[in-house]
């Protein structure tokens, strides 16, 4: 195992090694793909004309799977939009498989895309969780009317797993002038290698954009890209470094909503803490309100359901084993 | 308020945003389900929960983080938490439901929990802490009963519901312990009981090691409601206004004494006393002859054998001839059990001790007496000679008490009434120590184990509990524990109440005048802050306030007066002594006035010059 281990490293370190040169690499990007742009933090009256007095709404979800494998087992959703100025929206969801009517969705759904329950269970469990962030994100556009709404997590995301809510958010948002920003931890694409990648060495042809971007922006810089090019369809999407954290970010936007990113950014990095992983302190502020825990889900659990139910239907077999 | 988190049956945690938790308040938990249990706040915390988040690395957030979501309505600071750990009052059957709300109990709720007696049935203490918020739902009766007091601020309104000590339950639960460190509050706390004894007219003895129970004067901010208690307490000194009656002396008695005027006696000298004495018989004229001629005798043996034996004896008149047949007597009586006539002489120097202290010229009626009119009687006297006495009173007076009961009892009559009284000393290990033995020890243990039985009841202060006797420890039922550091002392107090993990650990950091009740007639722990007393110690001024009025006082008026006579040489001093104290109106010792001048020398007030004939003061 250790000697696996060993040629992993190597593996690695040469594919790191492979990636150009940060100086080479922006020269590549600056002709390809955008303009680096210095993100600026907003004064108070900059942010007060930004918000023209309606509130910054955060959304995110959080899911928590309790028992054992398929079918015993239960999973808890919870999304949560929440306004700076009007508190919490907030959606929850039970879903078991050992439920009749739960069971025969799962059922419907391996037979109409041809997959195994525990796969069609699985894939369920990220459609519903999605599905109830947009529904909350929605319900606080009508409810909150934020000026801008800051989602956990790209746009790819909600449109594949829930295309008509997504759909529907669109339209409320372009027509409330409320602009959706997309906040990306971990960038999950290669779209900007693909664009370099004839220009880039061969070891690098399976990297991530993450591996390329990683430490290639100052704290503060950011990638404003260029009109003509269309990263993702239907949506604008930017990179950066807004902390210390030499991790890059990436936020979506509408493409309706171009105009207002350089703008955003700069918000962002205002209330973006410098120590931080580059997150701004809102998306960890509504993170740890939605979040479920063991505890809760215990508790909740315990409280409702009655023990011997527990010990026979959900008990985790991991928790049996005494070792 | 909710309940989150955990819960089990013993507690749980109760969170607030708006409302910051006090501890020991009373909280009503909403779960109909086990009947709306109460329990006590014994933990409190409050944090923001979104401060650390952001820091992984507990880095600050920046304040234009803050700034920016300021300026779109959100308030970082506002999202503070209040969390309270809870206990339940009583065990529930399963845990409380997680999520249910609660809230501050009205009077009625929580009166059976705090309030056994009204104010004309007991001891008003003090008041219960966590109940300010609460304390507006008090019925008129119950308010303005126990003011408070705080060193900077004199005299405060009753923020909370009373604690009134429900002493009729002594009956069943005895005694009682005042527990704390230095300047935790267990004089002033025990002024407090007392003037309440007072009011309640219980017949109770003090020991006052420490001169400070006098409760003629009143504290400050009681002017407007004066309690007089001059006519309820009576002030004695040991040895001048109480004494012991010799001819009562056991010879326990009378070898613990000896122990206790001298530190302590040998064997030899215990086996002595024990030889010589008579009980009953011998009066203290008749035991001290009969000492000194033994000594006498030891002194001269082989003179007086001498003597006997020459042909001066015949010359010899009756009465010097009665006198060394009378010693020769003596040794032949004493000489094998008595051993040395160093042994005699020890037991010589420590009698006369005594009776120089004047202990052996009076007795106790006086005592006796005021009991009888249902007086608190303070005695007082150094700490030594308090021992000697605590022991010797306190069981002639059980004695008495115990003699009236059981006459009662058998149907006996003749025996004088005496009343149930109560016995109160400070420094309690000093009385009963661990270990040692002290001549109370005996008899506080006896009044520890039966005095119930008799009506004879302890109120036992110390600050030192792991040093007070562990079998009276743990007949006091209800004790006072005020600010306690010494772990010994924390884990004999955890040890001897039935004090909580948690409030263990808040012992160190009482305030002075905050204590722990823990009672057998309450059945639960309640913290207390003591109500003002409403007499002042004779000396709670600050010692060092004292001392600046002292020296500065004397010493300007010596100056003063001295300063007219510089230039001033030691024999002069001698020469105009009488003038200066004429002119002082008092004496003042010419030591008094050569220090004075070198004082002022050193402060450069005046100079000294050295002549042949001494030292000569001059105006500088
Ligand atoms: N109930 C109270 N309310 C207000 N102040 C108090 C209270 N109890 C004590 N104090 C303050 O604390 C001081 C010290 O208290 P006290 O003399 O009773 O201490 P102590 O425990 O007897 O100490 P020691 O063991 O050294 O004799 C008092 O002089 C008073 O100022
Ligand atoms: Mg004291």
């Amino acid at each position: 195992m250790q000697q696996e281990l060993q040629n992993l490293n190597s593996e690695l370190k040469e594919k790191i090694r492979s990636i150009p040169k940060r100086d080479q690499l922006l020269l590549k990007i600056k002709s390809k793909i955008g303009k680096i742009k210095v993100a600026k933090s907003l004064t108070d009256s900059e942010v007060k004309k930004l918000f023209n007095n309606k509130p910054l709404v955060g959304v995110d979800g959080s899911i928590y799977t309790y028992g054992a494998n398929f079918p015993y087992n239960i999973t808890f959703y919870k999304a949560l939009a929440k306004s700076t100025t009007q508190g919490n929206l907030e959606k929850n969801r039970i879903f078991t498989p050992l439920s009749d009517s739960c069971y025969t969705e799962i059922e419907q759904y391996a037979a109409e895309n041809k997959i195994s329950l525990e796969a069609a269970h699985s894939k369920l469990k990220e459609e519903t969780l999605a599905t109830l962030e947009v529904e909350v994100a929605i319900q606080a556009i009508k409810e909150f009317g934020p000026r801008v709404l800051l989602m956990d997590g790209g746009f790819l995301r909600y449109g594949s797993l829930a295309p008509e809510k997504w759909q529907e958010l669109k339209t409320l948002a372009l027509q409330n002038d409320c602009i959706a920003v997309g906040v990306i931890e971990e960038i999950g694409t290669f779209e900007i290698k693909k664009i370099l990648q004839d220009e880039l060495p061969l070891s690098c042809k399976n990297s991530y954009d993450r591996e390329l971007l990683f430490g290639l922006f100052s704290p503060g810089e950011w990638l404003q890209v260029y009109e003509n090019l269309v990263l993702k369809r239907g949506y604008y999407t930017c990179f950066g470094r807004l902390a210390l954290n030499p991790q890059a970010c990436a936020w979506d936007f509408f493409e309706e909503h171009r105009e207002y990113a350089e703008q955003i950014i700069d918000y962002l990095y205002t209330i973006t803490p410098r120590q931080s992983r580059g997150i701004p302190l809102w998306i960890d502020v509504v993170d740890s309100d939605v979040r479920l825990t063991k505890n809760m889900v215990e508790l909740l659990l315990t409280s409702s359901l009655d023990p011997e139910l527990m010990e026979l239907l959900l008990r985790p077999t991991r928790d049996k084993r005494d070792y | 308020m909710q309940v989150v988190g955990y819960t089990t049956q013993q507690h749980v945690f109760i969170a607030s945003r708006k409302r910051k938790f006090n501890i020991n308040e009373i909280l009503v938990i909403e779960d109909d389900r086990h009947n709306n249990p109460k329990g006590e706040v014994i933990e409190t915390q409050s944090f923001n929960r979104f401060v650390p988040l952001s820091t992984e690395k507990n880095a600050l957030v920046d304040e234009k983080v803050l700034q920016g979501l300021r300026q779109v309505g959100f308030s970082i600071d506002e999202e503070e938490i209040n969390l309270a750990k809870v206990r339940l009052l009583e065990e529930l059957s399963s845990p409380v439901k997680v999520g249910v709300s609660a809230r501050l109990p009205v009077f009625e709720e929580v009166e059976n929990l705090f309030l056994k007696k009204r104010p004309e049935e007991g001891l008003v203490l003090g008041v219960i802490q966590g109940t300010a918020e609460i304390a507006s739902t008090l019925p008129e009766d119950l308010r303005n009963v126990a003011p408070l007091y705080q060193k900077d601020q004199g005299i405060l309104p009753q923020d909370g519901f009373p604690f009134i000590f429900d002493y009729a339950e002594m009956d069943s639960y005895p005694h009682i312990g005042i527990f704390g460190g230095s300047g935790s509050g267990k004089s002033y706390g025990l002024r407090v009981f007392l003037e309440e004894i007072m009011i309640k007219e219980i017949p109770t003895i003090v020991f006052d090691p420490h001169y400070e129970m006098d409760f003629s004067q009143t504290a400050s901010g009681f002017e407007d409601k004066v309690v007089d208690f001059k006519s309820r307490f009576v002030t004695l000194m040991a040895g001048k206004d109480v004494g012991i009656d010799f001819t009562e002396l056991s010879p326990d008695d009378l070898v613990g004494i000896l122990k206790a005027s001298g530190g302590n006696i040998s064997e030899a000298m215990d086996n002595a006393v024990r030889s010589i004495f008579e009980p009953q018989k011998d009066t203290l004229a008749s035991f001290t002859n009969r000492l000194s001629s033994l000594i006498d005798a030891f002194d001269n043996e082989t003179e007086i054998k001498r003597l006997k034996n020459s042909d001066n004896w015949s010359k010899l008149d009756v009465r010097e001839k009665k006198r060394y047949e009378y010693l020769e007597e003596l040794l032949l009586k004493y000489k094998d059990k008595v051993g040395h006539a160093s042994t005699l002489k020890g037991i010589a120097w420590r009698l006369n001790k005594l009776q120089r202290e004047g202990i052996f010229t009076k007795d106790i009626s006086e005592i006796e007496n005021s009991l009888q009119q249902r007086k608190l009687v303070v005695v007082r006297g150094s700490i030594w000679l308090l021992k000697v006495f605590a022991g010797f009173i306190a069981k002639k007076l059980y004695n008495k008490r115990r003699a009236y009961r059981d006459a009662l009892h058998t149907g006996k009559t003749g025996e004088t009434g005496f009343p149930p009284f109560i016995i109160v000393t400070d420094e309690a290990h000093n009385f009963a120590p661990t270990g040692f033995d002290a001549p109370a020890k005996g008899v506080f243990k006896e009044i520890a184990q039966e005095g119930r039985k008799y009506g004879v009841f302890l109120i036992l202060a110390t600050q030192r509990p792991s040093l007070l006797d562990d079998t009276i420890t743990a007949q006091l039922n209800t004790k006072l524990v005020f600010r306690t550091v010494r772990s010994t002392d924390i884990h004999t107090i955890k040890e001897e109440t039935d004090i909580t993990s948690e409030e263990g650990a808040r012992l160190p950091y009482l305030s002075s005048g905050t204590a722990f009740i823990s009672s057998a007639i309450l059945g639960r722990t309640i913290a207390v802050r003591i109500r003002a007393a409403r007499t002042t110690s004779p000396h709670s001024q600050n010692p060092f306030d004292e001392l600046q009025e002292w020296a500065g006082n004397g010493d300007d008026k010596l100056w003063s007066v001295l300063e007219d006579y510089l230039p001033l040489s030691g024999d002069q001093i001698h020469l105009y002594h009488d003038e200066i104290q004429k002119k002082l109106e008092e004496p003042v010792d010419v030591n008094k006035i050569f220090t004075l001048l070198e004082e002022m020398e050193s402060q450069g007030k005046v100079k000294k010059e050295d002549t042949p004939f001494g030292p000569s003061y001059h105006k500088v």
